[in-house]
């Protein structure tokens, strides 16, 4: 009965016009971004941060939950009309979306990417209400070591998902050493303030994120010269039928099962998850040797897959407060700036952000539906803006769009810091989401750090005396030992090779 | 141009160095009261530790691998890493330029610097669309979302 009168609450919230119209402007701009090759879901949500400032945190969010979804969805069309991955979320579609529409079967092929990424993100709504709500109830009762373990878990885990676990952790680390500039929680000094006083609060979120996750990219299509193709589209054949629909079922289900279940692992995230729902729908197919020459199921599988990470990312996020990707990182960050924790006393207190967000899970797919078929001619008109004109006007995006934030050239100076930093990291190879995930939990992670050995009165044991933090530390280690076990073994290999 | 492990290496002693600073700089926070029983440096230094650690362990993979000759370098076009580093100039001139120049005239620089940096567009072209994207711009933050923006000379707009 709670559960019904939340679930009103949350629908309350987004069927009006202001949430309706925040969910469609919020699929339309993820759409698109998704659509640039080179422009991701991410980048569009750190883009569009300093647009959130002046709205209030329900449509903001709500917004942000349309970007995701309509990211996810809009990297297909790319993959299908040239051949070339929009988002890495997308790279499994290329291999029989690309066939398909080289074979005039255009419109089957974006058609289900469609209908398969509705279905992947209606399917992982569902599982989001059913996993979110009871791990919020197991959440409430979990003290400042639990929440320590299960930040530094979040946080190992995605260093241990890279491809070198050495740069992971020094990438997380540096994000967690990052949030330690400005005032201390406990003591009330600034520490590495260095007599600036832009530097007592540390360093905003908004600008760190729109200089770690857009301008590095923007600054790395550019020295990569990353160019796009000119996308043509014209509708070949027709959209797929029921009968291809009921055909690709079994690999949208599991597809969806395998993009929640991945999408709830911090840093493994929708380009693991697209390989895993591609190859196990070939695995599985009763014509698996028609996959990769055109087979509507190996469209299928990935877009359901990639979709359904959506929800399994916000369980994570929405019951604990802690994001296992960039994407949910952004939405934590925009729940921050608006003065909100995500985590399970946000269920408590502010019933009408998680509900709402059920809600809108599911109605951003619905509308994706719409702003898809009536919107993707103009939508490939926006893609196939020249690069350079592209990379201009997001830079001046980017350069507004952080001054806005205090009316201050210091947070100018602060994208460009970040920007240059996140290219370094990306040329080199090291994850920016944990540097991302790391400065956004820095302080979740050291005032429980801090709390828990209060508590305990500076013993150090108390971590491994209370059982679910002992239990998850140790999953921590050993998710840490088994990366650089394999990262060793990967190099041996190599070497002999 | 190459990305080899000599530049690999001489990152990470840039990490060591950053996280030597960084446990440096804690060291007096010891000394701040606080009702903490570990006080404000121990978190720090521990990240720093952690930075010097694995940059160390990573200037060891770096060794043996120029000793058994696996190196494998990414190769990228050195124009394009100018073209790159003028972006980052133009961006640079912005935070210098915006302050006095205020934020029309600066940004419609901004926007047609970096778009002549990068070429392939004409001058009309380009000319237009750092007019009219800087004036969208204008009117989105200043009129709809309504933030004060710099007007430099320009304060009778």
């Amino acid at each position: 009965m709670e559960f019904l009168q939340n679930i009103a609450l949350g629908s309350s919230v987004v069927f009006t016009f202001k949430g309706l119209a925040s969910i469609i402007a919020g699929v339309v701009a993820g759409t698109i971004g998704g659509a640039i090759p080179g422009i991701n879901a991410t980048m569009t949500m750190a883009i569009l941060l300093p647009f959130t400032w002046g709205m209030d945190p329900t449509a903001a969010i709500l917004m942000y939950v349309g970007i995701y979804c309509g990211g996810q969805y809009g990297g297909s069309i790319p993959s299908v009309l040239i051949g070339t991955p929009g988002t890495p979320s997308s790279a499994a579609t290329v291999m029989d979306g690309y066939p398909l529409h080289l074979q005039g079967k255009t419109g089957l092929a974006l058609g289900m990417s469609l209908y398969a990424s509705v279905f992947g993100g209606i399917v992982s709504s569902v599982a989001l209400m059913i996993f979110a709500i009871p791990l919020a109830k197991v959440a409430l009762a979990f003290g400042p070591p639990e929440y320590f373990a299960l930040a530094l878990l979040g946080l190992t885990l995605v260093a241990s998902l890279s491809t070198d676990v050495f740069k992971g952790l020094i990438a997380a680390a540096l994000g967690l050493l990052l949030a330690t500039i400005g005032l201390d929680p406990f003591a009330g000094i600034v520490r590495f303030g260095f007599g600036s006083e832009h530097l007592i609060e540390g360093f905003e979120i908004i600008p760190f994120y729109m200089g770690i996750f857009a301008l590095s990219q923007v600054l790395y299509i550019i020295f990569k010269k990353i160019r796009r193709e000119v996308v043509e589209y014209r509708i070949t054949s027709k959209y797929p039928s029921t009968l291809d629909f009921i055909r690709c079922l079994p690999s949208m289900l599991m597809g969806s099962a395998i993009g929640m279940f991945v999408g709830a692992m911090p840093g493994a995230g929708a380009s693991i998850a697209c390989w895993l729902g591609y190859n196990e729908a070939k695995r599985w197919s009763r014509h698996p040797e028609e996959f990769g020459k055109g087979a509507l199921e190996g469209v299928a599988a990935p877009e359901a897959t990639n979709n359904a990470v959506t929800g399994g990312a916000m369980v994570p996020l929405l019951s604990l407060g802690i994001p296992g990707s960039g994407s949910t990182a952004v939405m934590l960050g925009v729940l921050i700036i608006h003065g909100l924790r995500p985590g399970p006393m946000l269920f408590v207190t502010n019933p009408e952000i998680p509900y709402s967000i059920f809600v809108s899970l599911f109605v951003s797919n619905v509308i994706m539906i719409f702003v898809a078929l009536m919107l993707i001619k103009l939508l490939i008109k926006v893609v196939n803006i020249p690069e350079t004109i592209m990379n201009a006007c997001i830079l001046a995006i980017i350069f507004v769009g952080a001054y806005s934030v205090n009316n201050s050239m210091f947070d100018i100076f602060t994208v460009l810091l970040f920007g240059v930093l996140g290219l370094i990291m990306k040329i080199y190879d090291y994850p920016i989401t944990a540097t991302a995930l790391g400065f956004v939990l820095g302080y979740l992670v050291e005032t429980n750090f801090r709390r828990s050995l209060t508590l305990s009165k500076g013993d150090w044991s108390v971590f491994m005396t209370n059982p679910i933090s002992m239990v998850i530390i140790i999953l921590s280690i050993l998710s840490v030992a088994y990366a650089v076990y394999c990262n060793h073994f990967r190099r041996k290999r190599g070497a002999a090779e | 141009m190459t990305i080899t492990n000599k530049s690999k290496a001489v990152l990470n002693i840039l990490w060591i160095l950053a996280a030597a600073a960084f446990y440096w700089t804690s060291i007096p926070y010891s000394e701040a009261r606080t009702f903490d029983p570990i006080g404000p440096h121990v978190f720090p230094q521990i990240m720093s530790g952690v930075i010097i650690l694995c940059s160390l362990g990573n200037l060891l993979v770096i060794y043996r691998h120029s000793k058994t000759g696996t190196d494998t370098p990414e190769t990228f076009h050195p124009g394009d890493a100018l073209r790159m580093l003028l972006v980052l100039v133009v961006s640079g001139l912005y935070i210098w330029l915006m302050p006095a120049a205020g934020y029309l005239v600066a940004t419609i620089f901004l926007i047609f610097l970096l778009i002549a940096v990068q070429g392939e567009v004409g001058l009309r072209v380009n000319i237009l669309v750092s007019c009219g994207f800087a004036l969208v711009l204008y009117l989105l933050f200043s009129k709809v979302l309504h933030i004060l923006l710099p007007h430099g000379f320009l304060e009778f707009i």
